[in-house]
Formats: C-alpha cells, structure tokens, sequence
C-alpha cells in the first residue's frame, strides 16, 4: 500500500479515526488496534512475510529480555545471539542470492563446480530497515541506554509501527517507546509541520521524482550508449534530483503521518546538497542510516583491534572504508553499491587527509572562509556526490561508467525541455524545505480555522494530483 | 558546519500545535474537500487497480463522490488544470 493511494487515504483514515477514539477508552484496545493496523499495512505488501515480521519481533523481544535480565558474560551471548539471528535472515533473504552468484563466479574462474543451491528468493520489503532497527534496539538494552519495551505487545507496535516500516526513517526505541508510553499526554498536534510534510512530501515524489525518472533519467539509464553530452550530464543531476526527493519525500511523509497519530520524528534530510564537506553531507543525508552507521558500526570497528593498527587515522580511515563498504551494501546485494559506498569512504577519507595537510601547511592556522569558497566546496561536494549516485542508480559497473563516460561526448541536447529544465531546478530547490526553515508557515497554518486547513491541504493537493502522472510508481527505498 | 540541534525538536513543548479535536475537525474537512475536488481522479485511479475487492471496494466508494463532484462544479479545479497540462488525462 504506497502512501499517495486512494487504499491508504481510506486506511490512515480508519487508522485516525480508531487511533485517537481508542487511546481515549481503552490503551490495551489501542495498542492492540494500532498492532492490527500495522500488520494489515503491511500485509499489503505480502501477507506471506507478516510471519516473518512476527519472528523477527518475538526473537528480538525475548532475546532482548535475556540480555537485559542475565550478568555480564551470558549477557553478551544473548546480544550476540540477537546480531546473528538478524544478520542471518538478512543475509539469506536479502544477500543469499548476490552471494551464490558470486561464489558461482569464483567457483567457475577456479574450474569447479559451485557447491551452493540455486534458489530464488523474494525480498520482504521493509527488511533493510527493520533489521537495523532491530538490531539498534538490541544493542541499546546491552547498553544500557534504553530498557526493554514493558511488553511483547509494545514491542511488536514499535517493531510494526506503519509510517516507518516498510522504508524508515530507522526510528529508534530510545526515542519511540518513550513516546509511545505517554503518549495519551498528547493534547497538541503541530498540524502545521505535519502537513506542510505530507504536501512536500506529495510534491517531490508524485510530481519532480516521477516526472524526472519517466522524462530524463530512465531513458539514460536504460540506454547509455545512445546519449552524450548535456544528455548524459542532465541525467546524472537529474537522478541526483529524483533520489533526493523520492527518498526524502517518502521520509517526510512518513513523518508528517506519525506528528498527526501523536509521535514526533526527527527530520531524514536536511539540504544535503548544500554541504559544503562529505563531513556535513553525512549530517544532512538519510540522517538516521548515517547515525545508524556511525553509532553501531564505525564506533564499534574503531574500538577493534583491526589487524594491529595503532594510528588513530589509519584506524579511522579502515573504519570509514569498511563502514561504507557495508553502508552500501546495506542498500543493495550488487557491487555498483559497494562501489557507491567505496566511493564515499574515499571522499571522507580523502577529505580528512587533505584537510590535514592544507591545516599543517598552513602552519596550523585554520583554512579560509568564505562566501566563494564554500561554493566552490559546494559545487565540489555534490559534484563528487552525483558521480557515486550514478552508480548507486546503474545496472552494473559498466553502465555507470559509460554514463559519467559519456558527459565528456559530444555535447547533444535532445531531452533537455523546459519542464524537465524546470523539475530539475524546483527539485533542487525543494531541499529548502527541510529542517526548521518553514517554522513561519507551520504557525500561520496551526493558527487557521480547521475549516480553513483542510480546505487549504485539499486544494495544494488538488494541484499536486494534477500536476503528478497518473498512477505512483514505488519508491526507490522499497527495494532496499 | 551550521548548528543543526533544531532538527527533531518537538515543536509541541513549545506550545505549537492545536488540540486533537481541531485536528480531527481539520482531518475531516480536508477528506470532505480533497474528495470533491478529486472525485472524478479519484473514480479513474480506483477503475484502473487490479481487479479484486480492492478494487470493487474502492469503485463503489468513489462513484457517489465522482458523481457529486461533477455536478456540484467542484471538480472543475482540477479537469481545468489538466486540460491545460495534458489536455486531459
């Protein structure tokens, strides 16, 4: 059930409706109502993998109890328990065939037969995510930052919880389930932020996103050889665009829907291609995989041994090539997104070094500011930035290379229009929509009579609809 | 790098928002007005899902709105806007 469907428009008024009657009467009639919901969201998908939704919950749940419950050394053989469980039922519905086709590879270079089974599995959507949430919230009771969910109910709500369930944002428990414990203490909802999000949100998926991948960035794509030039450059920033606003715009909704069932979730995005370091890039893109990496990954490579290594740098680089080494894979079971996140491990790198050295160089006197210099570092960031999305978007190693190849061709203008022109740069504008930057409009909104807001969302949205090609594709984040 | 502790604030500790019942009010309203400013759009995306109940679900819920929607003059907003886009879709 996408979200910019007649099916979840009929659904999340149901949901709305029950949410709010429900947590007034009866909390165990809510939660159980909310569980319900959420499965049935997500049944939609596939009823065939709410069974594994429901695995994945009760292992998690009561392993978590375990590690929380024992001493120290048992405690740290229920996380690793909790890890492997994860990592294996990702690793075989999500990584099992990349793997046997790799291994085929090898086994066929090497002149020996493949020993592996071939088998097809699908992909349950949603996995990536609710793994690593998963996984956050296992790591977080071992730390002690955060205490098991006071029930198997709570946990399967916050595991299942629809907004951010098939495609995040990776919510953490630390900061669901105190909400979730308090939340018949909400009286207020900031309707404001709520629905300047859903409509953002709308806009960038169902008018720039689908508007660019049919007119720009598919036909490039799926026939690299056939454009040069300007084409081949377009469609590099154009998928740059598409990325940006299919994946934040289903972010926004997602959390524009949670603000209006009570629950406030932080930002995804935060004007990612205004960077002006790949430092800051990875503050502002999909914010909480970035922290998600860093929290439970990067900080946990660094405190390894790694093969000896005694220098802080060179253990910090190894950690950020393995990191996105992973981060990428994370997306996908392909090497372009290997090669995606390799390319990012050498951009910070590569950053942190030369840092360095201009800092030493300059005798330790700081580097210099300004308006011109960080747009240069801008243009150079998201440059850098749309070179690794041309793999992340690419089939395979050769078509992205013959894409960024091909920029350097003959400079021929066939797909340039002016509304491709225009969803190109309005796309890229819509950026500054994130964060706090509209707090003036969520106000004036808060501060209209109801009439009046829904009169005003349904009529943007009218305009949106009709702007938008009929019939959403699904986002990209779907299939990871 | 600019101070980003703003992000993920929740604006309702602050005062902002309205209650619940505003909100519901304003929930309805924008289904009421979504509904007839979209009910032919809406009838054409429910006709053109798969067939099965949800799509006899989503027929049988969108032709009354479809019908009041063009003879009430409110869907007019948007067949103007993609006659002028599409020349219709």
């Amino acid at each position: 059930m996408l979200f910019p469907t007649l099916g979840f428009a009929i659904f999340f008024l149901i949901v709305f409706c029950g949410h709010w009657l429900l947590l007034r009467w009866q909390k165990t009639a809510w939660k159980i109502f909310l569980l319900a919901a959420s499965w049935l969201f997500y049944s939609f998908w596939d009823w065939r993998f709410l069974g594994l939704l429901i695995l994945y919950t009760v292992v998690n749940y009561y392993l978590s109890v375990a590690s929380f419950r024992s001493g120290d050394p048992p405690k740290r053989r229920w996380v690793a328990l909790a890890i492997a469980f994860n990592l294996l039922l990702l690793g075989i519905f999500k990584y099992y065939g990349f793997f046997l086709v790799t291994a085929d590879h090898m086994c066929h270079a090497l002149g020996v037969p493949c020993p592996l089974p071939l088998i097809s599995i699908a992909l349950p959507i949603g996995i990536s995510f609710f793994t690593f949430q998963a996984m956050s919230y296992i790591v977080d009771v071992h730390r002690g930052l955060i205490q098991p969910a006071q029930s198997l109910l709570d946990f399967a709500i916050y595991k299942a919880f629809f907004p951010q369930l098939v495609a995040g944002p990776i919510i953490r428990a630390a900061h669901y389930l105190p909400q979730f414990y308090e939340i018949e203490k909400v009286n207020r909802i900031d309707v404001g932020r709520a629905a300047t999000l859903i409509l953002g949100g709308l806009f960038k998926k169902m008018v720039i996103a689908s508007y660019l991948a049919d007119k720009l960035v598919d036909p490039v794509f799926a026939n690299p050889g056939a454009y040069q030039g300007l084409d081949s450059l377009l469609s590099v920033y154009g998928y740059a665009v598409q990325l940006y606003c299919d994946f934040s715009g289903y972010s926004d909704i997602a959390i524009g829907i949670a603000q209006l069932l009570g629950f406030n979730f932080p930002e995804n995005f935060n004007t990612p291609y205004m960077a002006t370091s790949f430092r800051e890039f990875w503050h502002r893109w999909h914010i909480s995989l970035a922290t998600w990496l860093r929290d439970y990954l990067f900080f946990s490579l660094y405190s390894l041994p790694l093969g000896g290594l005694r220098f802080s740098a060179a253990r910090n680089y190894v950690s950020i090539f393995i990191t996105f080494l992973l981060g990428g894979l994370w997306h996908g079971a392909a090497w372009t997104f290997v090669m995606w996140g390799a390319l990012h491990s050498v951009y910070l790198a590569g950053e942190a070094i030369l840092e360095g050295l201009l800092i030493r160089l300059r005798g330790g006197r700081l580097l210099p500011d300004g308006p011109w210099i960080r747009f240069g570092q801008r243009l150079l960031v998201f440059h850098l930035v749309c070179v690794s999305h041309a793999f992340f978007r690419a089939s395979s190693f050769a078509e992205g290379g013959l894409i960024l190849q091909h920029v350097a061709g003959t400079w021929t203008v066939n797909l340039l229009t002016l509304p491709v022109g225009l969803a190109v740069v309005v796309g890229f504008l819509t950026q500054f929509m994130d964060g706090t930057r509209l707090t003036p409009v969520w106000n004036g909104f808060n501060r209209l009579p109801a009439v009046a807001q829904g009169f005003l969302v349904a009529l943007v949205l009218t305009f949106i609809l009709a702007l938008g090609p009929q019939g959403v594709s699904p986002f990209i984040y779907f299939q990871f | 790098m600019k101070d980003m502790s703003d992000i993920g604030a929740d604006r309702r500790e602050l005062g902002c928002g309205q209650s619940i019942r505003r909100t519901a009010l304003a929930v309805l309203c924008f289904y009421l007005f979504a509904g007839l400013f979209n009910g032919a759009g809406i009838l054409r995306d429910a006709e053109a899902l798969e067939f099965g109940r949800q799509h006899d679900v989503c027929v049988a819920l969108a032709q009354p709105l479809a019908f009041i929607s063009q003879h009430s003059g409110l869907g007019w907003l948007r067949e103007h806007l993609e006659a002028a886009l599409y020349g219709g879709k």
